[in-house]
């Protein structure tokens, strides 16, 4: 079973009320102790995932409100911005790939490429914050 | 003296030319961000770092023309000042550039995160021996 069709079953099983025995049902669902005992609170967030997950790497994954206390919020909400014009730039290309029966995301092979596009935005975080160091530098800086 | 000033104007000239380099990168990586386009992301992830060292190079040799000499350099104020406020507005920039880039950073690792641990929930999670997914994984 690919990994959307697990996240897909599960939702199924908490949203749909006809199979909501199935959250407590091991044997059908393979579901952890602790989700299942969480019931009907896990929803919510099984939808989100789901929704995410379905996006693959598209432009949703930056859609995507994850509450984050660390958040600088004016950054946060101009980037909210680039990403809907982003968005509406983009989503002609998008329809046409859709037209044309191309999938989103092929899950198989999704899972390695979160992987090492994980990999580069570690990478890139870590310049961001030597470019912090610089920025500060030139904040402070006397001439 | 004139020459130290000149050089050390030159120096700063360098910097603020660095910094604005670091701030149209960072916008490019940003657009590479958004495309998904991990390959882009990273060459201009590896210009920024080449840039910083570039800064942090001239950050040093700004320090050792200084410490050369004890005089301040503030005789030509004209030329200096007009270097000042250019680094201040391109240091603005690069602030702003920074956050920015931070949060859409922060926003897709947040995502990438979450995708990965439902990824690798589902290669851990328990199925019991008389599951409809063993009986399946059995019948192979």
């Amino acid at each position: 079973m690919a990994a959307h069709d697990w996240v897909m079953a599960r939702l199924d099983s908490t949203v749909n009320p006809d199979n909501s025995l199935r959250l407590t049902t091991p044997k059908k669902t393979g579901l952890s102790l602790a989700a299942a005992a969480s019931g009907g609170s896990i929803s919510g967030k099984m939808r989100d995932i789901s929704s995410l997950w379905r996006s693959g790497l598209s432009a949703n994954l930056l859609c995507t409100n994850i509450s984050d206390p660390f958040t600088d919020e004016t950054a946060d909400l101009e980037v909210q911005n680039i990403v809907a014009r982003f968005f509406v730039q983009s989503a002609e290309l998008d329809g046409r790939r859709n037209r044309a029966g191309i999938q989103a995301s092929q899950n198989e092979s999704e899972i390695m490429k979160l992987v090492q596009f994980q990999s580069v935005l570690q990478t890139s975080a870590r310049a961001l914050a030597k470019i912090a160091r610089v920025s500060s530098g030139s904040a402070k800086r006397e001439l | 003296m004139k020459l130290s000033i000149n050089t050390y104007n030159e120096m700063l000239t360098r910097r603020v030319q660095a910094i604005r380099a670091v701030t149209q990168s960072l916008g490019e990586s940003r657009q590479a961000l958004l495309s998904r386009d991990a390959d882009r992301l990273q060459e201009f992830t590896a210009q920024q770092q080449m840039l910083c060292g570039e800064v942090d190079f001239v950050d040093a040799e700004l320090k050792s023309v200084r410490s050369g000499s004890e005089t301040a350099f503030q005789s030509e104020s004209g030329e200096s000042d007009a270097i000042a406020e250019q680094m201040a507005a391109a240091g603005a920039e690069l602030v702003h550039a920074y956050k920015v880039n931070a949060a859409l950073l922060r926003r897709a690792r947040r995502a990438v995160n979450v995708m990965i641990n439902v990824a690798q929930s589902e290669a851990n999670a328990y199925c019991s021996p008389s599951s409809y997914r063993s009986l399946q994984m059995g019948d192979v």
